[in-house]
């Protein structure tokens, strides 16, 4: 399984009592009422959170770095509400950036949309997909913040609604193995890598296999007509 | 029937009065298959030696709270805030960022069933999964709400079977028979396996009428044809070799 399509999403609802579940998504339990036992965290403005180790929400144990037989390519990312915004970090490099060059907040939740199920309004947003994607490399470390333009959940309230949760998507190309090979040959040729391009570099080198096979063999022909039989 | 679209639909419902060992226990993966809760199938899915499989899209129930609705002691309404992953032989195909096996994908980000009301969903399995003949493959199905706990802590007597917990649903192609074989081939050479590239390859074999097909050259002549006619989509737009 060398190309797969992944996904990571983050919420910041969590136990009662805790900020951060390193485990991945918790379990939620619930009372008599039907009210749930957790609390959406709050988020103050303007202060951006790392949604893989930031401490808040569902966390993983230990940062995204790419292990050396590892691509991926980044081509889709989603936040909501839409008065929060996502930046994708390389290293220490943030991608969106302001036209003055320094780093801002990132894609809004309005221009990009990871609708609830409740939501009221069904926003559509501007993008579906990044273009042209991003590329980390084997060894780079990477990640993904959430920043808030205002106080979200203020108080660290029970949620009530899906809505009401602070959620971050990326979609991501995971390519590895031989394949990850195929992705770094590309990416030097300057073409740029997805699952399609990858195949069809496959394609050509089986091809080209095949070609210096058949071209071989001809010439090998070509070399033992003239040649004189001889019984063995 | 070499090509068919097959569909499977796993649906997880009220049993009537409440036992707790009917319903999965909260964060355990269950198979949507072969698991005791929902509906089931005898065997586990395993590609048999003359077939393939192409898996292209998946989702289960949308929603992160319960927001349970309950009368009389009867659970009326769930959600179960759901993750599906798929397994090959035992090989988790979705993992997080740090490399462990991980719960899949949500029902936000690939819900279903999906309503007018919906925007497209955020998740497509793009490639799609390939399943190749003696593998075995599996969803399986992780809920985060802990319905256990909740129907213990609220005195939950029966979920009716017209309460719906949970859902998933899996499309796939099956190839069997020659259209299988066409898929070795078209794998052999990186060519996407999708509809109608096993069909435009059928008509390339059709074409050949019977000539030695397993040659070099003829190899590279069908890999010169699909390139061919890969350029004639880009070009005028009307690509249909995607799946």
């Amino acid at each position: 399984m060398s190309l797969r399509r992944q996904a990571y999403e983050w919420r910041n609802i969590v136990p009662v009592g805790s900020n951060v579940s390193n485990t991945g998504h918790p379990i939620l339990t619930y009372d008599a009422a039907g009210a749930v036992q957790a609390t959406v965290r709050q988020i103050d403005p303007d202060r951006p959170i790392d949604i893989m180790i930031g401490g808040v929400g569902n966390n993983l144990e230990e940062p995204a770095e790419l292990r050396a037989n590892q691509f991926i390519v980044i081509d889709s990312v989603a936040c909501w509400p839409i008065s929060s915004a996502i930046n994708i970090r390389i290293g220490t490099t943030r991608y969106f950036q302001d036209p003055s060059g320094i780093p801002n907040a990132g894609m809004t939740g309005a221009a990009m949309p990871y609708l609830p199920s409740d939501a009221t309004q069904q926003f559509i947003g501007h993008y579906d997909t990044l273009i042209p994607p991003i590329y980390v490399l084997p060894g780079q470390a990477w990640g993904i913040e959430y920043t808030a333009t205002e106080t979200l959940n203020a108080g660290s309230p029970v949620p009530t609604l899906d809505s009401q949760i602070a959620t971050a998507y990326v979609r991501y190309l995971l390519i590895d193995g031989a394949d990850m090979l195929v992705a770094m040959k590309l990416l030097d040729s300057n073409i740029p890598v997805s699952a399609e391009t990858i195949q069809w570099y496959k394609r050509n080198l089986i091809r080209h296999s095949l070609m210096a096979d058949v071209a071989s063999e001809e010439s090998l022909s070509e070399v033992l007509q003239d040649m004189e039989r001889r019984l063995i | 029937m070499g090509i068919r679209v097959q569909n499977y639909e796993w649906t997880l419902r009220g049993n009537g009065t409440y036992v707790a060992t009917d319903y999965p226990q909260a964060h355990v993966q269950n198979s949507i298959f072969i698991s005791d809760f929902g509906n089931r199938i005898e065997i586990p899915p395993l590609v048999r030696e003359t077939e393939f499989v192409v898996i292209h899209q998946f989702g289960c129930t949308e929603g992160v709270l319960a927001k349970p609705s309950v009368t009389a002691n009867r659970l009326l309404s769930w959600k179960p805030n759901g993750f599906m992953q798929i397994v090959i032989n035992t090989t988790g195909y979705y993992q997080d960022p740090q490399n462990t096996f991980s719960g899949g994908i949500s029902g936000t980000a690939a819900p279903y069933p999906w309503t007018v009301t919906d925007v497209p969903p955020h998740y497509e399995l793009l490639p799609p999964i390939y399943i190749l003949p003696e593998q075995t493959w599996d969803f399986r199905f992780t809920m985060l709400n802990d319905l256990r706990d909740y129907c213990a802590t609220a005195g939950i007597t029966e979920i009716p079977e017209t309460t719906i917990l949970a859902q998933c649903f899996v499309q796939y192609h099956l190839f069997d028979g020659p259209d299988a074989l066409i898929c070795h081939q078209l794998l052999e050479m990186g060519i996407p396996i999708t509809v109608d590239n096993v069909e435009w390859y059928k008509r390339i074999l059709l074409r050949s009428r019977g000539l030695d097909t397993q040659t070099w050259e003829y190899y590279l002549s069908a890999m010169q044809a699909y390139r061919e006619r890969d350029e004639y989509h880009e070009k005028y737009g009307s690509r249909t070799r995607k799946g």
